[in-house]
């Protein structure tokens, strides 16, 4: 699958390094929705900074204040060393499609692995396996690679990073979140994964039993106790903003073999909090029947997640899996079919509330 | 009970006048709800005059009994806060992770020309700020409020849009705006009066008055507090409602006698009144009507439609914490007041 990686530079240095095309520079552009100058100048120029010259240059149109940009506008951007190339009067510009790593293609099937029982994104019975099985699935279907993929589901995530995927034993998994691996790079997760670019983003919330006479009523009331999490969910969500409640022993972790283990434990009070993305844990409370009885702490959540495809570190084509994936995605999240997978999903979500 | 209110003002009036002029402003203080006072009154003393009875509204909101000043609490009276500059906030728009959309010439909530570009657009910007977990955003502009929720939102060409009044989504689930959106904690409250000829003997001081009565609200504005679970108004027949294309013609209809009171927000009615030339001949009653709530919203189907509902949650808690949420409000109502003067 290296093959891959080497025709994607090869395109990628075709298109960054050809010469200017005099008669391509500068132009008319159509703003589309949402957009900022800034936005506008870093897309075209690789400078959002140059913003202040696109707006001097349609001061008439755009008044004193740069803001006033709407979609539709026709706007002129001139021409600032050679940039930006092909525009012309009445072209708009389009978003150059994502790099096709087809041709050589990958070897081998790629192996993409997930787990169920994780409600709404992944589970066997959903419709399409879940929220983002389906999104994945379509990522990959507009990546299109020559051997194929397979999604399989492997029940116990804490095998998924090692050994299914340190060991290339399949290539790549979904979902799982990213910690802020800018602040803390050293981190075992920023050290031994890759991350896709995000797929969802959610609330880890701390579920309590508010029957129980000294149920936790803020985050402030955390010291001492002891929070339950199933196995293979991430645990730096404790560590991570300036918060240090495992590293610094200020709750205890109890970890249990499933969602329904961690809230069974809730109720007969082995443990003082159940911690969940929003939407498992609202599941889980309704299947269990502990509506009224189990609900989260308001305010502050635990965390706030994106979800991601993830490769691992030590799989010799990990990198280059995930950039397909990754190029699938931006496909499908600019052609409407991830948003059209969406809509199909979270409204059975929200009817599910 | 109601003499000593009279003769308390009478002489609250009489030290008034007596001071120079400019002098007039009694603020920061704390004050005693007396029998016979309401928010006008109470704006009339330590302000010398009643437009400023939402710098109060809106200081006190925790002690009031709905709009009513309830009479032995202790009222906030906030000092007008013109003076006071908006703390700079920088752009953030580089690589905006989330574009919210409004449109102008709602004032004083979203409008460009208008310091902050409005009371809503400062608090969304000051409250994603505050958020504990903040993000780039931009703020963009269509003027057209009709494409706003759908296709705008409702197809995530843009990610939340304000400011939007949320429907009574209990008694109406089906509402598409219930249906198809989260709704952010209040940004702010917003009374709805009733606005009335000057000298008609039009009052208000519970729902009976008003049974039998010709309103005037425009065509396209939310009916729902005219017909809720306790005033079933309108499906009852009870009152006379007549929606005309624009809020000024439902102050034409006032002032020709074919209704007997406009209904609208404090803010429309106020500067309806002052740009067609009926200041002194329209008049707002002291009570309003109903008490509706502006909200920032997100498509239920958009990838961070709860996080993103929190992030502006909890920098709207911060601001209201820290004091900033009153000193923008109180801000932006002074400018109002000033420039309907």
């Amino acid at each position: 699958m290296r093959t891959i990686l080497l025709v994607v530079l090869v395109v990628i240095s075709v298109g960054g390094f050809g010469p200017a095309r005099a008669e391509g520079c500068g132009g008319t552009y159509t703003v589309k929705p949402g957009e900022t100058l800034s936005q506008i100048a870093e897309a075209h120029y690789g400078d959002a900074e140059l913003w202040a010259r696109i707006h001097a240059d349609n001061r008439a149109q755009l008044g004193e204040t740069p803001d006033n940009v709407r979609a539709g506008m026709r706007l002129r951007l001139p021409c600032v060393d050679g940039l930006p190339e092909g525009l012309s009067g009445e072209t708009d510009v389009t978003v150059s499609p994502p790099v096709d790593p087809a041709p050589g293609g990958p070897a081998a099937r790629i192996d993409i692995v997930t787990s169920g029982d994780f409600w709404p994104f992944a589970d066997q019975p959903l419709p399409g396996g879940g929220l983002l099985t389906d999104v994945v699935r379509a990522a990959m279907e507009a990546a299109d690679p020559e051997a194929g993929f397979a999604i399989h589901w492997v029940n116990d995530r804490a095998a998924h990073h090692e050994p299914l995927l340190s060991n290339a034993l399949l290539d790549i998994g979904f979902p799982w979140s990213r910690p802020d691996c800018g602040a803390e790079p050293e981190r075992h997760e920023c050290e031994t994964l890759m991350f896709s670019a995000p797929l969802f983003e959610v609330l880890v919330l701390l579920f309590t039993d508010r029957t129980k006479p000294e149920t936790i009523e803020s985050l402030a009331d955390i010291e001492g106790k002891t929070l339950c999490r199933p196995s293979g969910y991430s645990t730096y969500i404790f560590d991570q903003h300036g918060r240090n409640w495992l590293r610094d022993e200020v709750i205890s972790l109890k970890v249990a073999a499933s969602p329904e283990a961690c809230f069974r434990l809730l109720t007969e009070g082995q443990v003082d909090g159940v911690v969940l993305n929003e939407f498992l844990g609202h599941q889980k409370i309704k299947t269990l029947g502990l509506e009224g009885r189990v609900a989260p702490v308001q305010g502050r959540p635990i965390s706030v997640d994106t979800l991601h495809m993830v490769a691992h570190g030590a799989h010799p084509d990990g990198k280059s899996v995930l950039g397909v994936f990754d190029a699938g995605l931006a496909e499908i999240r600019a052609n409407g079919t991830y948003q059209a997978i969406l809509d199909a999903h979270m409204t059975r979500v929200w009817e599910a509330y | 009970m109601l003499r000593v209110g009279i003769l308390r003002r009478v002489i609250a009036l009489g030290i008034l006048t007596a001071l120079p002029a400019g002098a007039q402003v009694l603020c920061d203080v704390t004050y005693k709800v007396q029998p016979g006072d309401t928010l006008f009154s109470i704006a009339e003393t330590h302000y010398g005059k009643t437009e400023q009875w939402t710098l109060v509204y809106y200081a006190n909101q925790a002690v009031l009994d709905g709009q009513t000043a309830v009479p032995g609490s202790d009222v906030y009276i906030p000092c007008p806060a013109s003076e006071a500059a908006p703390e700079q906030m920088p752009p953030r728009e580089v690589g905006a992770e989330l574009t919210l959309l409004t449109a102008g010439n709602y004032l004083p909530f979203s409008d460009r020309n208008w310091p902050e570009k409005g009371l809503a657009t400062e608090l969304v910007k000051a409250a994603l700020e505050a958020s504990p977990s903040p993000l780039p955003y931009a703020v963009a502009w269509e003027d057209d409020w009709s494409q706003h929720l759908f296709p705008l939102l409702d197809q995530k060409t843009y990610d939340m849009g304000f400011p939007w009044l949320k429907p009574d989504c209990a008694a109406t689930p089906d509402n598409a705006r219930c249906k198809n959106f989260h709704f952010s904690e209040p940004l702010m409250e917003l009374p709805i009066m009733l606005f009335k000829r000057e000298g008609s003997d039009f009052t208000y001081e519970s729902d009976a008055d008003v049974i039998g009565k010709r309103l005037c609200r425009p065509a396209g504005y939310f009916t729902h507090d005219l017909d809720r679970a306790d005033r079933r108004w309108l499906s009852e027949g009870k009152i006379t409602l007549v929606q005309p294309d624009s809020p000024e013609a439902c102050f034409e209809q006032l002032m020709a006698d074919k209704v007997d009171a406009v209904t609208v927000n404090v803010f429309l009615g106020a500067s309806k009144i002052v740009a067609m030339g009926l200041k002194g001949r329209v008049v707002p009653l002291d009570q309003p009507l109903s008490r509706e709530h502006l909200h920032v919203i997100i498509s239920k189907t958009h990838w961070r439609g709860t996080t993103h509902l929190y992030r502006i949650n909890a920098g709207l808690a911060e601001l209201r914490e820290t004091g900033r949420y009153d000193e923008i409000v109180s801000r932006h109502l002074d400018l109002f007041w000033e420039q309907v003067k």
